[in-house]
């Protein structure tokens, strides 16, 4: 079964519609799917905007994980299949069913990674070809578990085209780092270091890093090697660390990750930049590929003068101009306005060669 | 108990009162607590949380719409992989349980939340109650009053009306009297209306028949579909039994709070209903339509009108009665028009707690002739007494322009005819601005002396429940909400100080549209008593000199009326002769029913 997930840069860039589109088009195909989300999807009404959210509306036979006090609200016939009483979320536990006919449900699934792991593998078991989750605000951190993720982005996370184009072509960076093969799997989270002259696999510290201060054994750093980063690093430690060890090759442990290490992906993108100039490698030890970019044109602000927020559209060709252009080889799609995109092809363009999947 | 250990912060760069009050409560309560500095960054938080391993984080944000540091923080969470040890809290005023679980978080605490119910999610127990009296229960207004008249003239004035007005009562009877009793015995019998409908429709009015018939006469009355009343099951079934049916109540066990409801439709009654008590209403009472006090005979099914008031039919009631809380009182109201008495034991059959008869007002202010209906509320209270119904007495002739002293004296005559049958009266004095005390300029000063001297008068003359009502403020409500919110919320806090039993709140939209119309509007005036009766708690407000005065009079006042009626040879002839308000004073004895009384 392949995992893939609906990551936005901000709430308001059209994940849901996103996931949405890619439905009704698995339906067509007749592929048997699962749908989930970290958050919670397919309300009448936003719950920070107030403005009217796109409904999930769900073909006969889908395989749906939600909170079990929103079931009330379902327009679809269901059968229940599984429920979850120990995967409680705000709105209830988790439950897992198959609709008995299409209709309208709103969606609120496990809100983390080992949650989500446990659900995904229930939906394999029934047969599901394929795992849509979507995501919720721009949280991202649970997809590490999925194969691949889908990023939305538009004016809602910034009305500056520029700088919305420099951060996907950081995303598109970061996801598209070549893979480390030389690190054994299952090792403790740390700070490890691989010298390749024969001195083997060195862990320099152990644990996950949140703040900038120095591991308490930094004091004997090696110089050269590979830096590898298992476990969780700010960037500003991690680019320390690569000024003192200077490694010929740095590690992180996934994009999703490295893009957490800072609050800023123009940051992330900067260091990477650094790497590159100064003649270190960047790799990714794993987590998911990037499926493509989408792009929502319209922006969901508050309005000072009213004090309501309002969605206001920006021309869809200015915003996509700008976004395709910052990428080099991944797939940027319009899921509003360029609707005879087939995002099944998608997947399957994107996904080719990925091994494992 | 196991001790927790917790880790506290406010992602905040202000407002941190809250999670600290928390903190120092769970801390009261032996656990290991750590409170971080406000607006402690999002990772400082995740390193302070893999270093401590707490059981729970706790973080609280009030302002504005922007939730990135809360983002950042359960991200930073996750990528630390504390989610599976550690479960995230938040808390703050835009929270919401939907919000919380978008933003990822394992609960979520709104406004109004308690810090007892933080406390009791962290433990995983139900909530303690504060005080024992904000423990809902299913109360009896009537509890601890021995209905003793303290004042002997008065006494011995009452027991001679009410004697004489049995007596001659005892010999009359009326064709409302009649189908009550053949309603009485068909449910008692069957358990259900099986009544021998020939004989019950011999004693009504043609529109009635008609509609037992087929064919409505009565204009804007239709049936409710099965389908609509099916469809509450699924509504309210939504809900979830288990939830805690609040109160308006603080910290005193007094006054209960009702509202009013009679939408016109059951299905829409039954949700104003739980409205009323998922805002904290302990009670609510049924209203009927207009046209209902002047027609012999009753509706039967799940009955709709599309004016003013819901039919009072059997199976309405028993909707109200099955949808309601266990612990909301209900009361339907028989006291003014033909058919008192069998609402009476419709009521006291579909499971109502509370009703209401007041022949006095009913004959001058409802309508009905008072010859007709003493006839019937005799038998109304005798009926009352077998199903342990309380009723209540309304004094709204007082709105009118009828005199308080006269209007209070006929609620004691009708509470005494209820106590000589064994049935137990509330007494229902109006906390309002009527045109009589416009007039006497009682109020010019302020809303405390006269309302006080009011609920005072009839301490002192009678221990007996007291419930002011229909409903407190009447005539100080405007057209604004907000205004009409805050004179039933300040009329809440006088009669608490006055030490009433219950009160009947307005909606906000009651001035405006002559009735409650919007379930908001209902919300806001129970918002508003909430928060009077929080700020009040057991604190009083005093009166001035004034209201003892005022109350002598008013005692005086009920002495001379109770004289003068006592001369009389029952209570219908009393009203007749215009003892309890005259003419000039807006009491028009009414006509419906009149020569409808005979000799058994």
């Amino acid at each position: 079964m392949l995992k893939v997930g609906v990551a936005g840069l901000a709430k308001n860039t059209g994940k849901t519609t996103f996931a949405q589109t890619l439905l009704l088009e698995l339906e067509s195909r007749e592929v048997r799917f699962g749908i989930t989300s970290i958050g919670f999807d397919g309300e009448d009404v936003d719950t920070v905007t107030g403005l009217p959210k796109p409904k999930y509306y769900l073909p006969e036979g889908s395989l749906v994980v939600t909170s079990r006090s929103l079931l009330r609200l379902s327009t679809a016939r269901y059968r229940k299949i599984r429920e979850y009483p120990s995967l409680e979320t705000p709105l209830g536990p988790l439950v897992l069913i198959e609709t008995a006919s299409s209709g309208s449900l709103p969606i609120a699934g496990p809100p983390t990674r080992a949650t989500l792991r446990q659900v995904l593998e229930d939906l394999e078991g029934l047969g599901a070809r394929l795992a849509v989750v979507d995501g919720a605000f721009n949280r991202i951190a649970p997809f590490t578990v999925l194969d691949a993720v889908a990023v939305t982005t538009g004016p809602s996370r910034s009305e500056d085209l520029k700088a919305l184009a420099e951060e996907v072509k950081v995303i598109e960076k970061v996801f598209n780092l070549p893979r480390f093969e030389g690190f054994p799997r299952g090792l403790d989270p740390g700070i490890y270091l691989l010298d390749e002259g024969g001195g083997g696999l060195v862990r320099l510290a152990e644990g996950e890093f949140f703040c900038d201060e120095l591991p308490p054994s930094s004091g004997s750093l090696r110089r050269g090697g590979t830096l590898i980063f298992n476990s969780f690093v700010t960037l500003r430690l991690a680019t320390y660390l690569v000024r003192a060890v200077k490694p010929s090759s740095v590690v992180f442990r996934d994009p999703i990750t490295l893009v957490l290490s800072s609050s800023s992906l123009v940051e992330v993108g900067r260091v990477l930049a650094s790497l590159e100039g100064g003649g270190v490698r960047a790799h990714l030890l794993g987590g998911p590929a990037l499926l493509c970019i989408a792009v929502n044109p319209c922006r969901v602000g508050l309005n000072p003068e009213t004090a309501r927020f309002e969605k206001r559209c920006y021309p869809p060709e200015a915003v996509l101009k700008a976004v395709r252009e910052a990428v080099t080889k991944t797939p940027v799609v319009d899921v509003v306005y360029e609707r005879h995109m087939s995002l099944y092809e998608l997947i399957e363009e994107a996904l080719r060669g990925l091994s494992g999947v | 108990m196991r001790k927790l250990k917790l880790l506290l912060v406010a992602l905040d760069p202000a407002h941190d009162v809250g999670i600290r009050l928390i903190g120092k409560k769970l801390q009261e309560r032996g656990h290991e607590v750590v409170v971080l500095p406000r607006d402690t960054a999002p990772e400082e938080v995740v390193r302070k949380a893999l270093e401590m391993r707490p059981d729970y984080v706790l973080v609280s944000r009030t302002i504005g719409y922007d939730f990135d540091p809360l983002v950042r923080l359960i991200e930073l969470a996750e990528a630390a992989g504390l989610r599976q040890t550690t479960k995230f809290v938040v808390g703050g005023r835009a929270v919401r349980p939907e919000l919380a679980k978008e933003l990822g978080y394992d609960a979520g605490f709104g406004p109004s939340t308690r810090v007892e119910d933080v406390v009791a999610f962290i433990e995983g127990v139900e909530v303690r109650e504060v005080s024992p009296a904000l423990k809902r229960e299913k109360p009896d207004i009537t509890r601890g009053y021995t209905y003793e008249i303290r004042d002997e003239e008065v006494r011995s004035l009452l027991l001679e009306i009410a004697r004489k007005t049995l007596a001659w009562a005892e010999r009359r009877t009326s064709p409302g009297v009649e189908r009550a009793r053949l309603v009485f015995e068909e449910l008692r019998t069957y358990g259900r209306r099986g009544v021998d409908m020939k004989k019950y429709l011999s004693l009504c009015d043609d529109r009635v028949v008609a509609f037992y018939q087929g064919s409505p006469e009565i204009k804007g009355v239709s049936v409710v579909g099965e389908d609509e009343v099916g469809s509450l099951s699924k509504m309210v079934g939504a809900y979830d039994p288990a939830r805690r049916v609040p109160t308006v109540r603080h910290t005193t066990g007094k006054p209960l709070v009702f509202t009013q409801f009679g939408t016109g439709c059951p299905v829409a009654d039954v949700m104003a209903i739980k409205v009323s008590e998922a805002w904290g209403a302990d009670g609510v009472i049924h209203f009927g339509p207009a046209w209902e006090a002047r027609t012999e005979g009753l509706l039967s099914g799940y009955v709709r009108y599309s004016g003013d008031g819901t039919p009072t039919t059997f199976e309405n009631i028993k909707l109200y009665a099955r949808f309601k809380d266990s612990t909301t009182l209900l009361s339907v109201r028989a006291h003014r028009g033909l058919n008192t008495p069998e609402t009476v034991v419709l009521a006291g059959f579909a499971g109502a707690e509370l009703t209401k008869v007041n022949p006095v007002y009913g004959s001058i202010g409802g309508g009905t002739d008072p010859e007709r209906l003493v006839v019937d509320a005799v038998a109304s209270l005798k009926y009352a007494a077998g199903f342990s119904l309380p009723y209540d007495i309304p004094t709204n002739e007082e709105l009118a322009g009828v005199p308080p002293h006269k209007a209070f004296a006929g609620m004691l005559v009708s509470a005494a005819l209820g106590l000589a049958v064994g049935a137990k009266p509330v007494l229902k004095p109006l906390a309002c601005l009527s045109p009589h005390i416009i007039l006497q300029g009682y109020m010019e000063d302020n809303y405390v002396d006269y309302n006080f001297a009011k609920v005072m008068a009839l301490r002192e003359i009678i221990d007996a429940p007291i419930w002011p009502g229909e409903p407190i403020g009447f005539m100080t409500h405007s057209e604004d909400r907000v205004q009409s919110s805050l004179t039933t919320a300040v009329h809440a806090m006088i009669m608490l100080s006055a030490g009433v039993d219950a009160v009947t709140i307005a909606s906000s939209d009651e001035a405006y549209s002559g009735g409650p119309i919007s379930l908001m509007a209902r919300v806001d005036t129970l918002r508003a008593v909430k928060e009077a009766l929080r700020a009040l708690g057991r604190a009083r407000i005093v009166p001035t000199e004034a209201a003892a005065k005022f109350k002598e009079e008013l005692k005086d006042g009920i002495r001379r009326v109770l004289k003068e009626a006592a001369y009389y040879d029952n209570l219908a002839e009393a009203i007749y002769s215009e003892v309890f308000g005259t003419k000039e004073e807006g009491a028009y004895p009414g006509r419906a029913g009149r020569n409808t009384v005979t000799n058994r």
